[in-house]
């Protein structure tokens, strides 16, 4: 799997799906969890190039599977897209170890400068 | 508080919908016989309250452009009983994004969405006859139905 998405609306899944797809990469092999314990679950089978999450999910929010992560020694990079977009957020998001913050509503050209540095050139 | 101007919240559904989106302000209560939406949020740190009210053809609108549905199959599935569960997700998002223009100041967050003025909860009900600030907007988006669009901050 090179990318996780995370998000509780499949909606927004779908559109990061395409948004990834119309940034150039087509052949990505992408998983899907609707929160951060179904993500734990998917990342105990699966290693991930990226993990993609959004912030405010039920059950467990996209800061506390980051912190959970990295708490269990896991280093798989790991970027936000949200609609949360304050200066504390983002700082927050940076010390418990994420790479980017990608604000809600993105394009694909966000995205692809987002994900390069991980995912290489498409 | 800060105002939400116009053009920062056409900006950001033009940008979720990919459609051109324009907000024009106007200073009266919009007169609309829509079916109205509410979006509460939670306002932190100090826990207060903000609401967006809505029509639903105007959200729907939203949600059908996320979804890349004609404005024809958004009239259809927005006129059901209950919307179906892609359109719902789909209008939850629109207003999940719409937190960031629901308050400019601090951090807003999206909590609840009800259909109908008597899904709303009683006491937000109530607080939103006297609402400590209101802004109204007029809104087009190109290829879809336009409608109403309010910002209240309950007492």
């Amino acid at each position: 799997m090179d990318v996780l998405l995370v998000d509780d609306s499949k909606t927004m899944r779908m559109l990061v799906q395409r948004a990834i797809r119309q940034a150039g990469y087509r052949s990505l092999s992408i998983g899907e969890a609707e929160n951060g314990v179904q993500a734990l679950e998917t990342m105990q089978k699966e290693k991930p190039t990226l993990v993609l999450s959004d912030w405010n999910m039920p059950e467990m929010s996209g800061i506390e599977l980051l912190q959970s992560l990295r708490q269990g020694g896991n280093k798989t990079p790991f970027g936000f897209i949200t609609s949360e977009s304050s200066t504390e957020i983002k700082d927050l998001a940076m010390s418990s170890g994420a790479s980017f913050l990608l604000t809600k509503p993105f394009n694909p050209d966000d995205v692809q400068t987002a994900l390069e540095p991980f995912l290489g050139g498409c | 508080m800060a105002e939400p101007k116009p053009f920062t919240i056409a900006q950001l559904f033009s940008g979720l919908s990919g459609r051109t989106v324009n907000f024009t302000q106007i200073l009266k209560a919009p007169a609309t016989k829509a079916k109205q939406v509410y979006g509460v949020y939670l306002v932190k740190p100090m826990d207060a309250t903000r609401v967006v009210q809505l029509d639903l053809p105007l959200l729907g609108s939203f949600g059908g452009a996320l979804l890349g549905l004609p404005a024809s199959t958004v009239a259809e599935r927005i006129a059901a009983p209950t919307l179906d569960e892609p359109m719902r997700d789909a209008v939850s998002e629109v207003l999940n994004v719409a937190s960031t223009i629901v308050c400019i100041d601090n951090r807003a967050v999206f909590q609840t969405m009800h259909i109908g003025t008597e899904a709303l909860p009683k006491p937000i009900a109530e607080s939103l006859r006297n609402p400590a600030f209101r802004s109204y907007f007029n809104v087009t988006i190109d290829g879809y139905e336009g409608g109403s669009f309010s910002i209240f901050a309950p007492v």
